[in-house]
C-alpha cells in the first residue's frame, strides 16, 4: 500500500499500485515547485500555515530569509544586516604643520564604490599635537570628513555629518589629544567616491599637527552597518 | 543498465530496463527528495553529505556555531544564523550637543530611540568632549548610560555603564575627549520588544566645574545589534 513522505506529503506508491499520473507524478511535481529553494511570502501573514522542519522561504517585506526550526520561524539572514569592515587608511606619521587659521588636508582619505541603500559608518581616531604658539593656551583645531566623487577628495568635498572641535591637552607646546568620532554616510551608489578628514586650526596665534608614531596611529576606516530601510 | 543522479542518488532507468515506475523509481526519488529539501538535517545526522547540501543546527551555549551551513565538498560551512549581528539600529536621532554641566546636576545629553528587542545584545558607543573651566583644580566627570522602555529615559532608568572621567590639570581650558563602548541586554530586566530609549547623563563628582562638549564640541552617540541573546 502506498505511503506519503514525512514532509512534503509525496505519495509513494509500491510494487501492487498503479502509478496514477495526477497523484503519484503531477501533484508531486508541484509539491517540490512550490517550495524548492525559497518559498516566496509576501510577510509574515502568509508564512505557510503546515510548514515542515527545514522548509526556507524568503518574507518580501522584511527581506529576511526565514527557516522553520520544528517550531518557529528563524531569521536566517536579509541583505538588511551589515556587511562589515570596507576598508580604510592610517597614518603614524607626523602631518604636515597646519598654521593658524589655516585648513589642511586630506591626512587620512580613503576610496570605495558605496552601494545604494546602505549605511557606511566612519569612523576615525586621531591625535592632535600643538607644535608652537602662545604658552598657557590650548589649540584646538575643527575636525570635518568630507566626500567628493572619484579618486581624490579635496578641501571643496561635501562635508559628513558635522565635524567638531578637538583641543589639545595643555597650554604647553608637545601635548596631544586624542579625538574619536563616527559619522554616518549614505550615497546613491555605483559611483566611486573618496572620504578623506580635514582639519581647520581654530588659533590665531598658534601651530599644530596631527602627530603620528608607533604608540600613536590615525586611523581612518569605513564599515557597512546595515541597509537605511 | 539505469544510473543514478550525482547528488540525490535518484535512479534514471533506461527503456531497455524493466522496474517498477512506482516502486523502483518514483517511490525512492521522493523519499530523498522529501529528506533534502530546505535544511532539515543537523550537520551530525548527515553521515555522507553532498556538495552544496545544507545543515541547520539549533545554536545553544554548547555550539555556539548554531545555524545554517553547507557543505563545500570537503567540510562544512557556517553561512548565517539568528544570533549573527544585524547591525546598526534605527534611531530616531543621532547627534546631540550637550550643555555646560553644573554642580551636582545630572544633565541628560544625549538620547535616542530605537525599536529593540529582548532576545538580542547590543553595543552602546559615546564619545563627546571635556573641558575643565577653572584654574587649579582637577575634575572629574561621570557619564551615566541608562535606558528605560518606550521614547523617553530619565536618569532613574535602567544603568547600562558609568564612568569616571577624570581631567588633570591645573589651567582653564584642558580638554579630553572620551569614547566608550558597552555591551547591554535589554531581555535581562524583562524587555521584550519595542521602543528603547537610551540616555547618556553626566553629573559632577568634585568641586571644579566642567563644561561638556565646550563651544564646538560634539556628542555622539550609536547603538548596534551584535546578536542574539542566546
Amino acid at each position: 500500500m502506498a505511503t506519503y513522505t514525512d514532509r512534503l506529503k509525496l505519495r509513494r506508491p509500491v510494487d501492487a499500485d498503479f502509478v496514477n499520473v495526477d497523484n503519484d507524478v503531477n501533484l508531486a511535481w508541484d509539491r517540490i515547485d512550490d517550495v524548492i529553494n525559497a518559498k516566496a511570502v509576501a510577510s509574515a501573514l502568509f508564512l505557510p500555515s503546515t510548514p515542515y522542519q527545514g522548509q526556507i522561504v524568503y518574507q518580501e517585506d522584511t527581506r529576511e530569509l526565514k527557516i522553520f526550526q520544528g517550531s518557529a520561524w528563524i531569521t536566517w539572514a536579509s541583505d538588511k544586516f551589515p556587511r562589515g569592515y570596507v576598508g580604510g587608511s592610517s597614518l603614524s606619521s607626523n602631518s604636515a604643520n597646519i598654521a593658524a587659521g589655516a585648513t589642511a588636508g586630506p591626512f587620512l582619505s580613503f576610496t570605495f564604490t558605496p552601494e545604494a541603500n546602505r549605511y557606511y559608518w566612519i569612523e576615525h581616531e586621531l591625535f592632535l599635537r600643538k607644535v608652537s604658539g602662545t604658552n598657557q593656551r590650548n589649540t584646538w583645531a575643527n575636525v570635518l570628513l568630507r566626500w567628493e566623487l572619484g579618486a581624490v577628495v579635496t578641501v571643496g568635498g561635501t562635508a559628513v555629518g558635522t565635524g567638531y572641535n578637538l583641543y589639545s591637552a595643555h597650554d604647553e607646546t608637545d601635548n596631544t589629544v586624542n579625538g574619536t568620532m563616527i559619522n554616518e554616510f549614505t550615497h546613491a551608489g555605483g559611483a566611486q567616491l573618496t572620504v578623506g578628514l580635514f582639519l581647520t586650526n581654530g588659533t590665531s596665534d598658534r601651530v599644530c599637527q596631527i602627530a603620528g608614531d608607533a604608540d600613536r596611529v590615525n586611523r581612518l576606516y569605513v564599515r557597512d552597518v546595515g541597509a537605511v530601510a | 543498465m539505469s544510473t543514478s543522479t550525482p547528488r540525490l542518488a535518484l535512479t534514471r532507468p533506461v527503456k531497455t530496463e524493466a522496474m517498477s515506475l512506482g516502486d523502483d523509481i518514483l517511490s525512492d526519488a521522493y523519499t530523498k527528495i522529501d529528506l533534502n529539501i530546505g535544511a532539515n538535517r543537523t550537520r551530525a545526522a548527515i553521515v555522507s553529505p553532498y556538495k552544496g547540501q545544507f545543515a541547520w543546527d539549533t545554536a545553544d551555549a554548547q555550539r555556539p556555531d548554531g545555524g545554517l551551513h553547507v557543505n563545500d565538498g570537503a567540510s562544512w560551512r557556517y553561512i548565517g544564523g539568528w544570533h549573527d549581528p544585524r547591525g546598526r539600529t534605527s534611531p530616531d536621532s543621532w547627534v546631540g550637543r550637550g550643555d555646560q554641566v553644573q554642580d551636582n546636576l545630572a544633565l541628560k545629553l544625549f538620547q535616542m530611540t530605537s525599536v529593540m528587542s529582548g532576545d538580542r545584545r547590543y553595543m552602546v558607543r559615546y564619545s563627546s568632549t571635556l573641558r575643565q573651566r577653572f584654574v587649579g583644580s582637577t575634575t572629574k566627570a561621570n557619564f551615566i548610560v541608562k535606558w528605560a522602555a518606550g521614547t523617553n529615559v530619565e536618569i532613574d532608568g535602567n544603568l547600562i555603564d558609568s564612568a569616571l572621567v577624570p581631567i588633570y590639570g591645573n589651567t582653564n581650558g584642558c580638554c579630553i575627549t572620551v569614547m566608550r563602548a558597552i555591551a547591554f541586554d535589554p531581555g535581562d530586566l524583562g524587555f521584550v520588544s519595542g521602543d528603547l530609549t537610551i540616555g547618556l547623563f553626566t553629573d559632577q563628582t568634585l568641586s571644579a566645574d566642567f563644561i561638556v562638549n565646550p563651544s564646538g564640541g560634539l556628542t555622539d552617540m550609536d547603538v548596534q545589534d551584535i546578536g542574539a541573546n542566546i
